[in-house]
């Protein structure tokens, strides 16, 4: 058989199986999104939903990598920043169809991530986080640099949407949140997540079994970044401008959070902790003055009663049938 | 047949001469021992062996092809696999997926196709080391004795020609010994060659054909085990009281 055919039918064998093992919940949550999409008009609502969808996107392409590789990349936001930009810029100069510039500027995202990858190998925990911040300053500095392309601080507006309402932008998006979740499933359940969790310990004995590790790492960095990226690109084309808050240090962090919060290595923990916080943080606009202070304080309590996310917490493994439902199936 | 050759091989360290100028052979289908005081340089001409560890300068031919300074995924695919002294088990993993690890090196990802092949091969491999019945078992929950088996099956997983295992008996009891005693054997018999390091000389002497001793880095003595242990200059760098009573028993 040839390599070609073989990577191919491994692909969709992978992703059968991520078909298979998906989770129940993350399904009914989709058509949940889906069914308002398409009967709802109170565009408060739509809007919300775009963000949640949107920050799903981000916390399970954090979670592919560092989830698996227990490595903590505070730079998500290099990624996402990078890909919106180059979607607002290929759009409004020019004139890209958004079915165009999310494909491009994924690629450029994950072109970058497989650099970055490749600069990190050598790095491991502090180091490997201390060098993810940086790119990112430096990319966010970069944008007010070169203010004559970026727009500065004011960041690029009036980029073209996916569509001409709101309800087909969620529609958009929650079908590229869904084919990126099962993706990135496909990838973690495959000898790739395999050998990134042998990683995490002991590379050597990964290397003593043939295993060039470092491709798999780089590889890794490619794919969470790609993620990222058609959620930068998402970004740009639902809320029609991009700006340094896409590439901004606390954009990670959050991600971070949440991703941890959520419980690292399960991608759907993540996803469902990134969507419910997101509502919460928008429901808490009713008290606004206290909603940072309750919004941070209710992830710190989150990570101190579950130091290891949600989805890892221990009474989830007293509870396959609930976990089955929630995260997906495991093996 | 001889099936690796190193010759004239050195690392150095700053000022320390971890392996100094060390040459010897090691044939096919053979136990190689090679025993030695705490830092001899044992270890360390192990990681230069396979692919741990650059060179400062030699040479180490296997299978008449130049492998020093290869890096130690490519010494896989030429057929040479190794274990660790200090076990790092890969924590958050179960028993079979640590074997099924070597199942993706490129020597063998092409071999075992399917899932249900893969999971097959790992499972026998379990089996082989008498851990079958762990197989979902978290590598966390596992004690010393079986996380050196399974270092070890891992390493004979990538189905090697010449097996390097670095204190394979330290820390065994012994249930664990007898068990690594007649995987060993077994190895032998189906034509793999295996280099031990070994501080346990009880276990060692009952399973090599061929010792080496090192010192400081060089190469002391080389023979047959019962004429090491007679050796004068061994007896005094290293085995001491037990090494006269071991020569004694060996004669």
């Amino acid at each position: 058989m040839s390599r070609p055919l073989l990577i191919a039918r491994r692909a969709a064998a992978g992703l059968l199986d991520a078909i298979q093992a998906l989770s129940l919940v993350f399904v009914i949550i989709v058509a949940g999104i889906v069914i308002t999409a398409l009967t709802s008009s109170n565009f408060y609502v739509l809007e919300i939903l775009v963000l949640a969808v949107i920050y799903m996107q981000f916390t399970s392409s954090w979670d592919v990598l560092c989830g698996y590789a227990n490595q903590d990349n505070f730079g998500i936001a290099f990624f996402t920043g990078i890909s919106g930009y180059i979607a607002a810029i290929l759009n409004k100069s020019l004139a890209m169809s958004p079915w165009l510039t999310v494909p491009i500027s994924a690629t450029a995202a994950a072109a970058a991530g497989l650099v970055i990858g490749w600069l990190a190998l050598r790095l491991r925990g502090p180091y490997f986080a201390l060098l993810t911040i940086v790119f990112a300053a430096v990319l966010s500095k970069l944008a007010y640099i070169f203010s004559h392309v970026t727009g500065g601080e004011e960041g690029i507006s009036g980029i073209a949407s996916f569509s001409r309402s709101v309800e087909t932008d969620l529609l958009v998006c929650v079908a590229l949140l869904f084919i990126s979740v099962l993706c990135m499933t496909a990838f973690a359940r495959s000898h790739y997540g395999l050998i990134l969790r042998s990683t995490q310990h002991n590379e050597d004995a990964a290397l003593a079994s043939g295993i060039n590790a470092a491709h798999y790492k780089v590889a890794g960095f490619g794919v969470s970044a790609f993620f990222a990226g058609v959620g930068g690109a998402m970004f740009a084309h639902t809320h029609m401008q991009v700006s340094p808050e896409l590439m901004a240090g606390s954009l990670s962090v959050l991600v971070v959070l949440m991703a941890v919060a959520g419980g690292r290595g399960t991608i759907l923990g993540p996803v469902l902790a990134a969507g419910a916080l997101t509502l919460f943080n928008e429901w808490l606009r009713i008290i606004e003055i206290y909603r940072p202070i309750i919004f941070t304080g209710t992830l710190i309590v989150m990570i101190y009663i579950f130091p290891s996310g949600i989805a890892n917490a221990s009474f989830f493994a007293r509870a396959p049938l609930l976990r089955r439902l929630l995260f997906g199936r495991e093996a | 047949m001889t099936l690796l050759v190193a010759s004239n091989l050195s690392r150095h360290f700053g000022g320390v001469k971890a392996v100094n100028d060390i040459s010897f052979e090691i044939p096919a289908g053979t136990v190689f021992g090679i025993i030695g005081p705490n830092g001899a340089g044992k270890t360390s001409l192990f990681n230069l062996l396979t692919g741990f560890l650059p060179p400062t300068s030699g040479s180490v031919r296997f299978r008449n092809r130049e492998i020093l300074g290869e890096k130690p995924y490519h010494l896989v695919d030429a057929g040479i696999a190794r274990s660790f002294q200090l076990v790092k088990p890969f924590f958050g993993m179960t028993a079979l997926e640590t074997l099924m690890v070597p199942i993706w090196s490129r020597k063998l990802r092409l071999k075992f196709l399917t899932r249900e092949m893969r999971e097959a091969s790992a499972r026998a491999q379990l089996d082989r080391i008498g851990l079958a019945d762990k197989a979902n078992t978290l590598v966390d929950d596992l004690n010393q004795g079986d996380l050196r088996l399974l270092d070890i099956a891992r390493a004979v997983s990538t189905e090697p020609e010449m097996l390097f295992l670095d204190e394979p008996f330290s820390g065994l009891g012994q249930e664990h010994v007898t068990r690594l005693s007649s995987i060993i054997t077994d190895l032998k018999q189906s034509g793999v060659t295996v280099a031990i390091i070994e501080h346990r000389l009880r276990e060692l002497m009952q399973l090599v054909e061929h010792v080496m001793v090192m010192n400081f880095g060089s190469k002391l003595a080389e023979g047959k085990p019962a004429d090491v242990v007679r050796n004068p200059a061994v007896i005094e760098a290293y085995l001491g009281s037990k090494g006269m009573q071991f020569g004694s028993a060996g004669g």
